[in-house]
């Protein structure tokens, strides 16, 4: 029998914008959570208040109801919830709104949750392909990878500190992706992105159960990250510079690929 | 190519149109549409997968001397086609969401509801009545007796779950039952005016016939229903529809069984979530040898797959292969599925016991893997 007291995972709004598999990162956690013995709980809310739980997990694309994610959450009581220590993964659509605010395609600026120190803007056009990251000392991460496909910029306050260097993918600037405030990340990067990554799967674990958790294989994920790692170093721009049967005119991958 | 902007309404002038359009299985009804049609008259089709409006002014033309036209259409050109080819009937059978085609779901369903709503449109829509999202949007053309509901079932809730008249959770009471209710403003599931029970489809005034599908997989039998309904509501005798719909034995090369060396191998295509889950569960049903292949695709391309349950595949024989068998090991993984890895497709099917091999694969592995196993 586990040490662990029963771990609770709450999926938050994953309707609100359109759906970007962000779902997926539940999956991986409880599969995590469980080869350590962990019991797990996973709920997913659609409306009202946001219920208790030790770790929320947030997604989808950044469309115009971005506005409509915002506004859930925070008459769900979301801000409290994150006060009282519980830890977060918000993508894309999610990570914008956490912040301090965020920009719609009609160009208007909306009042984030203020959960993180990060303001986002909307660029002109998309930024659509694989992401590498660089190695992170600080959470003890290897390269992550993973996708984006997003219009949101974002800049990190004092409050925050980025989640990750960049070495292939635009994220926030170009050189970072994501913030990181507390035990609470955001990010751009879709997979899922614990698919591919779980090293960061772990310390989300950790974080939501307070502990420090058995070493857990990760032999396949490990191998699909690094097949993915090397397929996008190889060609930057994704599948031989076709994605979906369309030749993509975004930044050519010199300016994607960040050298040094 | 480009077409003439009055093609379409040139080509289909005067005769009866019907528009078939759903994230899934929209060429398999529509095929059948065709052939219950056929029993009529001669009837333009755009079999094949043209879907977008080139497809279709192609179709037309090569058909000059059709008596009826039955049009698969791309989502986002519903509209479109329907005003040009001044369509009588509009099938709606389902709408989930997709990670490859770079369109909302959000997206697809406001481009329907506007159609449905164009008051210079006098079509009548053959609607889903299981699916909350479809019926909310059919539900004004019922006071012009504009709606034939069909109970075309819904296994994939997830997309429908908040009302799209008023936000609210939509609830299912009975579990599997296809009765379903929103929460906030009540809104509920109409009374089919067709449906499937023990085998034979029921409509309206008496009619009835045995539905009988040469197919493989629970929808197919969905696909047919909504095929007999709008035939029917077309004029053609129901008896005679559901006969002609039980002798389509393929889609586009899509459920044929292929033989290779003592195993017989069906494909499932898989594209969105939704398909992958009515995959997943024949499969899972079958309990027997099940191949999973994935190809490069897009850089979303594994993307659907997290969305479904797997654990259905345990106790099945499971081999992983093609490029992306490492991001489905990964799931199944996941999913507490035992598989083994090899890396060739063909290699993969022939690994499994002589009998039949079911294979799941995405877009790209299914166009490789049935050339070289039809070669």
């Amino acid at each position: 029998m586990s040490a662990h007291a029963p771990l609770r995972l709450a999926i938050l709004h994953p309707l609100a914008t359109a759906a970007a598999g962000d779902e997926g990162n539940a999956r991986v956690l409880a599969h995590r959570a469980g080869l350590r013995g962990i019991e797990v709980t996973v709920s997913t809310v659609h409306e009202g208040a946001v219920p208790e739980a030790d770790l929320y997990l947030l997604g989808g694309l950044d469309d115009d109801r971005m506005p409509v994610l915002a506004q859930r959450l925070r008459d769900g009581g979301f801000a409290d919830r994150v006060a009282s220590g519980a830890a977060v993964l918000a993508v894309n659509a999610g990570y914008q709104v956490l912040g301090t605010s965020f920009v719609t395609a009609d160009g208007t600026r909306h009042d984030g949750l203020g959960v993180l120190d990060v303001r986002s803007s909307r660029a002109g056009s998309a930024f659509l392909g694989p992401v590498v990251t660089r190695p992170d000392g600080a959470l003890g991460l290897a390269a992550l990878s993973g996708y984006e496909s997003h219009h949101g910029t974002s800049e990190v306050g004092p409050g925050a500190e980025p989640f990750v260097a960049l070495e292939l993918g635009h994220g926030n600037d170009g050189a970072h992706d994501g913030a990181r405030q507390g035990h609470v990340i955001g990010t751009y990067l879709h997979g899922p992105l614990l698919a591919r990554n779980a090293d960061l799967a772990d310390v989300l674990l950790g974080w939501a159960t307070g502990a420090v958790l058995e070493p857990a294989p990760a032999t396949t994920s490990d191998a699909l990250r690094a097949q993915r790692v090397a397929e996008d170093r190889a060609d930057p721009s994704g599948w031989g510079g076709r994605l979906y049967g369309k030749a993509h005119r975004r930044s050519r991958p010199s300016l994607r690929r960040h050298r040094g | 190519m480009k077409i003439q902007p009055q093609a379409i309404s040139v080509l289909s002038h005067g005769i009866p149109v019907a528009v078939v359009s759903a994230t899934n299985g929209k060429s398999t009804a529509a095929t059948m549409l065709a052939a219950a049609l056929s029993t009529a008259g001669p009837v333009a089709f755009n079999s094949g997968g043209s879907n977008m409006r080139e497809g279709v002014a192609m179709a037309l033309s090569q058909a000059r001397r059709a008596t009826r036209a039955v049009l698969e259409v791309d989502e986002m050109v519903l509209g479109p086609v329907t005003r040009e080819a001044g369509a009588g009937w509009v099938v709606l059978m389902n709408a989930s969401r997709e990670y490859t085609r770079g369109v909302s779901l959000e997206r697809t369903l406001d481009h329907w509801a506007t159609t449905l709503a164009d008051p210079d449109l006098s079509f009548t829509v053959v609607a889903n009545a299981d699916d909350p999202v479809i019926a909310e949007m059919a539900m004004p053309l019922r006071a012009a007796s504009r709606v034939v509901w069909v109970a075309g079932g819904m296994e994939w809730r997830h997309d429908s779950v908040l009302c799209r008249r008023c936000a609210s959770r939509v609830e299912w009471p009975d579990g599997h039952d296809p009765a379903w209710v929103c929460t906030g403003c009540g809104l509920e599931r109409p009374e089919p005016d067709w449906f499937v029970a023990d085998g034979v489809l029921h409509g309206p005034h008496g009619a009835q016939a045995p539905l009988a599908v040469n197919l493989p997989g629970r929808w197919l039998v969905s696909n047919a229903a909504f095929a007999v309904a709008t035939a029917v509501t077309m004029g053609v005798p129901v008896a005679a529809a559901a006969r002609a719909v039980a002798e389509v034995s393929d889609v586009d090369g899509r459920y044929r069984a292929i033989e290779l060396e003592g195993r017989s191998v069906r494909l499932f295509l898989v594209k969105n979530p939704a398909s992958w889950m009515e995959a997943v569960s024949l499969g899972g049903d079958a309990q027997g040898s099940i191949v999973l292949a994935m190809e490069t695709f897009s850089i979303r391309d594994m993307t659907p797959g997290w969305d479904v349950d797997l654990s259905v595949l345990a106790g099945s024989t499971v081999v992983v292969t093609g490029q992306r068998r490492l991001d489905v090991a990964v799931m199944l993984e996941a999913a507490g599925v035992p598989y083994t890895v090899v890396d060739d497709p063909v290699e993969a099917v022939l690994s499994m016991p002589p009998g039949p091999v079911h294979v799941i694969a995405n877009y790209t592995a299914f166009k490789d893997l049935r050339r070289r196993l039809t070669a």
